[in-house]
């Protein structure tokens, strides 16, 4: 039932039509020197890079072995350690998620730079990155191998969204993916792998937890096993929890307590079978609420809100020999998204499936390069039941089939690496779109640059090519520059920041008809959006104390689009500054407390009267973490929103709707224990 | 170094002098520092494991002599395996040589001096077999800690640590050196 409704706003700024390279409207002038600059020095940077293999690892003392990474593949063909990634990339694992107290995969991202929560329609809560929504197709989510993101619209819910229990580890792309990953990448990559069959035993975890006089309830089982050549994995979890206690107002000034009115019920079975090289992954991920605001209107009576979801893979790692590889998958999704029952208003069913075939080679040509190629084919379709009370009631049945190639060429020297790759994609609504990508990497023994540039696209998604206005839509063409620079002060001491510079052509827009005489729909918008900024980390870790501060920040350059805009430096809901914080304290050897959290300035949003975007109060989260473990129990007292702040979930869109208020200070407790 | 070019003559300081004196100190600089950095995680694990044989004393009965080699056995990680035999080649740890062993069932390691139990489905039965024996115990995750074995692997962020469980060697008569334990993640019964 996601159909915004109208809602006036002034007419689109027309397309500024000049284009240049540097100094210009492509990047701004500085951006544009220092991504030369950094080139150069990655061009000159020589000559005698000694690279260590693994024989001499065996010369490293065990202090020296324990600093050595591990690597990443979520941005490169073969594994690399992640400040050598093409990419910016950030990775936690199961214990940095477990340390935490994280609860869902909504509170591990809220710890990285660039990220934060925003709301579209029916209180759905999504994400921005660097400044943009991100929940519509752009930030896509990943599970075991499988794209979670509904095919409507490519919309990602992610509160109370996959079980952190579940995680075995979390890798992020902070920025676009195209080239390796398609048309719902284009602001970044998030790819969660579940705990699988790596050894044999499994978990049960239960976590109560009380919120203002409410209890609610989250239980989670997993199970690996492996006999001979065969594997099987099972993680599985229901969570029953709520989006909020406190009092929405809608522009028009209506309140409504969300107490009793925002009821989630999210259950996640995720089911691995291996044999050898074939993999068969089954998901289950029904995810529900109850919902009280109809396009930012309360309702007198909830509706029943789902993103129901089947996902099932099938794949088969084929070693031809020891330098080629080819992997083929079948994927196949059957989705039930924006669901909505209602008394008031009506039921609206969609049941959305997609089949897809890939195949990926990935071919060793020499020990310092690679090659992958892949092709990818998938048609969606979507079967609609709209209520009696919607105009042009009926059932309705949609298809749309993709095709796409891609390939990627990595190459280490030892002056450079460098990883080159196209895509060439051709939807049948919006025809073909090609992305290529280039990274340059460095990485000496204290010191790391990364100067990167890539180009992505957004696919639209079944109903929004469906409803494009005139029938007629383009893909959404990202232009990325991005550098990166990191140092290790010390073993323990490490410090990385990132610069980067996206320009969105022809973004796709949802019209609400309130500017002229088009119909509700999806149109590219005649202008560009374009930001800058930075995200930086710094670590320590020491073996009693651990911590992180990270910072991010986004400024809108093109920001002409009213519909889109907070003011001259900002887009609506997402706060240009961010800054994120975990510290670690081990404080006997079975205890350990960390205290995490992180502070949003001030964000543009609509709320009433509705005349205009004004700011929301800055935020300061601060959540708790307490954990004893004794053999295979954990205890855990956790707090979470310590301070009872006001949390807000805005909208990014002058869409109608105020912000969506979360949860205050929430008390949970988590009991586990591993057989 | 004396440039040459003559205009960069000494006292000639045009832009594109200036340039290339950068460029060229800047290689300098970074010729001196440079080590590329990109083990594969066998390869961390491999030099853990013969780390571990270094700094793990066994009883003298669980050798035949002085110069006994140290027998390290593999249950289903031929990666780890292949990448351990490949890089121990020509090692050896307070004079003794390594034999490496592919073990099909855990009643094969017996002989083994340390155990890498990389089949999920053979941990309990090996540390069964294994129980009380001078053999170090060594396996993938907290699990295999928990479940008996001495040390469990498990990545901790981009690198590689692992849990200890000192009560476990000290049962089988293994005393591990305190640099071991300093480098563990956690460490049980220490």
């Amino acid at each position: 039932m996601k159909v915004n409704r109208k809602y006036d706003m002034d007419k689109m700024p027309s397309f500024s039509g000049a284009v240049s390279v540097c100094g210009g409207q492509v990047m701004p002038f500085w951006f544009c020197r220092a991504v030369l600059a950094a080139a150069a020095v990655l061009l000159f940077s020589s000559l005698n890079a000694l690279a260590i293999e693994d024989s001499g690892l065996f010369d490293l003392s065990l202090e020296e072995l324990s600093k050595v990474e591990v690597k990443s593949d979520i941005a490169s063909i073969r594994a690399k350690p992640i400040r050598e990634q093409p990419g910016i990339v950030s990775v936690i694992t199961a214990a940095q998620i477990r340390e935490i107290g994280a609860r869902d995969l909504s509170d591990v991202l809220m710890l990285v730079p660039g990220f934060a929560l925003d709301t579209d329609v029916q209180s759905m809560v999504g994400l921005t990155f660097r400044g943009l929504q991100g929940q519509e197709g752009k930030v896509l989510l990943i599970v075991d191998g499988i794209e979670v993101n509904e095919s409507l619209y490519g919309s990602l819910p992610i509160l109370n969204h996959i079980p952190a229990e579940a995680i075995q580890q979390v890798e992020i792309i902070r920025g676009p993916g195209s080239a390796m990953y398609g048309g719902t990448a284009g602001l970044s990559v998030v790819r969660v792998t579940t705990k699988a069959a790596g050894r044999t035993g499994g978990y049960a975890v239960f976590t109560p937890s009380y919120v203002d006089g409410d209890f609610t309830w989250n239980y989670g089982f997993g199970l690996t096993f492996a006999e001979g050549d065969w594997r099987l994995a099972l993680n599985s979890s229901y969570s029953d929890g709520f989006i909020s206690n406190r009092k929405y107002t809608s522009l028009e000034g209506t309140t409504l307590d969300m107490t009793d009115l925002s009821g989630m019920y999210v259950s996640f079975i995720d089911l691995g079978i291996g044999y050898r090289a074939l993999d068969i992954r089954l998901v289950l991920d029904l995810y529900r609420y109850r919902d009280a605001i109809y396009f930012g209107e309360p309702t007198e009576v909830a509706s029943r809100t789902s993103f129901d979801s089947f996902l099932a893979s099938v794949k088969y790692g084929w070693k031809l020999n020891n330098w080629l590889e080819v992997t083929p998958q079948f994927t196949y999704r059957e989705q039930d998204p924006w669901n909505a029952e209602s008394e008031e208003l009506g039921n609206w069913y969609v049941h959305a499936r997609r089949y897809q075939f890939e195949v990926n080679s990935i071919a060793e040509l020499s020990h310092r390069s690679s090659v992958m190629l892949g092709a990818r084919y998938q048609r969606d379709s979507a079967d609609e039941e709209r209520p009696e009370s919607y105009e042009g009631h009926g059932d309705d049945t949609i298809t749309s089939d993709d095709i796409a190639g891609y390939a990627q060429y990595d190459l280490d020297t030892k002056w450079v690496s460098v990883s080159a790759g196209v895509r060439y994609e051709d939807h049948d609504a919006v025809g073909g779109d090609f992305v290529p990508r280039i990274a340059l990497t460095k990485a000496w023994d204290a010191f790391h640059i990364k100067a990167l540039y890539s180009e992505a696209f957004r696919t639209p998604g079944l109903y929004v090519a469906k409803d494009a206005i005139g029938g007629v839509i383009d893909a959404e063409h990202t232009v990325n520059y991005e550098l990166e620079g990191g140092y290790r002060f010390s073993d323990a001491v490490s410090w990385v920041a990132n610069l980067f510079y996206m320009k969105v052509d022809q973004p796709i827009l949802y019209d609400s008809g309130g500017s002229g005489d088009a119909d509700d729909g999806y149109y590219n918008g005649t202008t560009r959006l374009s930001a800058y900024g930075l995200e930086t980390e710094l670590r320590l870790n020491l073996r009693q104390v651990s911590t992180l501060i990270g910072y991010s920040l986004y400024t809108a350059d093109d920001n002409d689009i009213d519909y889109v805009r907070g003011d001259a430096g900002r887009f609506l809901a997402a706060p240009a500054h961010k800054i994120v914080f975990s510290g670690t304290w081990r404080i006997a050897r079975p205890l350990s407390w960390n205290l995490n959290g992180f502070w949003l300035s001030k964000r543009l949003a609509y709320v009433y009267p509705g005349d205009a975007a004004y700011e929301l109060d800055t935020e300061l989260i601060i959540n708790s973490f307490l954990e004893y473990r004794i053999n295979r129990y954990s205890f855990g007292l956790g707090v979470a929103n310590l301070l009872d702040e006001d949390r807000w979930a805005a909208q990014p869109y002058a869409g109608g709707s105020g912000p969506v208020p979360l949860k205050g200070r929430e008390i949970f407790v988590r009991l586990s224990r591993e057989f | 170094m004396r440039i040459r070019d003559n205009t960069c003559e000494v006292g000639r300081g045009g832009l594109h002098c200036r340039l290339r004196l950068l460029v060229t100190t800047a290689a300098a600089l970074m010729a001196i520092s440079s080590v590329a950095i990109g083990q594969s995680e066998e390869g961390v694990r491999a030099a853990f494991l013969f780390n571990f044989a270094k700094f793990t004393e066994w009883p003298a009965s669980a050798f035949a002599d002085d110069r006994a080699a140290v027998v390290v056995g593999f249950i289903g990680a031929d990666a780890l395996a292949v990448s351990f035999e490949r890089n121990v080649a020509g090692k050896n740890v307070n004079g003794r040589d390594f034999v490496v062993k592919r073990l099909d069932a855990p009643g094969a390691a017996e002989n083994c001096h340390i155990v890498f139990v990389g089949d999920p489905a053979s941990t309990l039965a090996t540390l069964g077999v294994l129980k009380g024996k001078p053999v170090l115990l060594v396996g993938e995750g907290e699990g295999f800690v928990t479940a008996g074995g001495m040390i469990g692997f498990i990545k901790d962020g981009a690198r590689v640590s692992f849990d200890l469980d000192l009560q476990a060697a000290g049962a089988s008569r293994l005393r591990v050196d305190s640099k071991v334990r300093q480098i563990a993640r956690r460490v049980r019964g220490g």
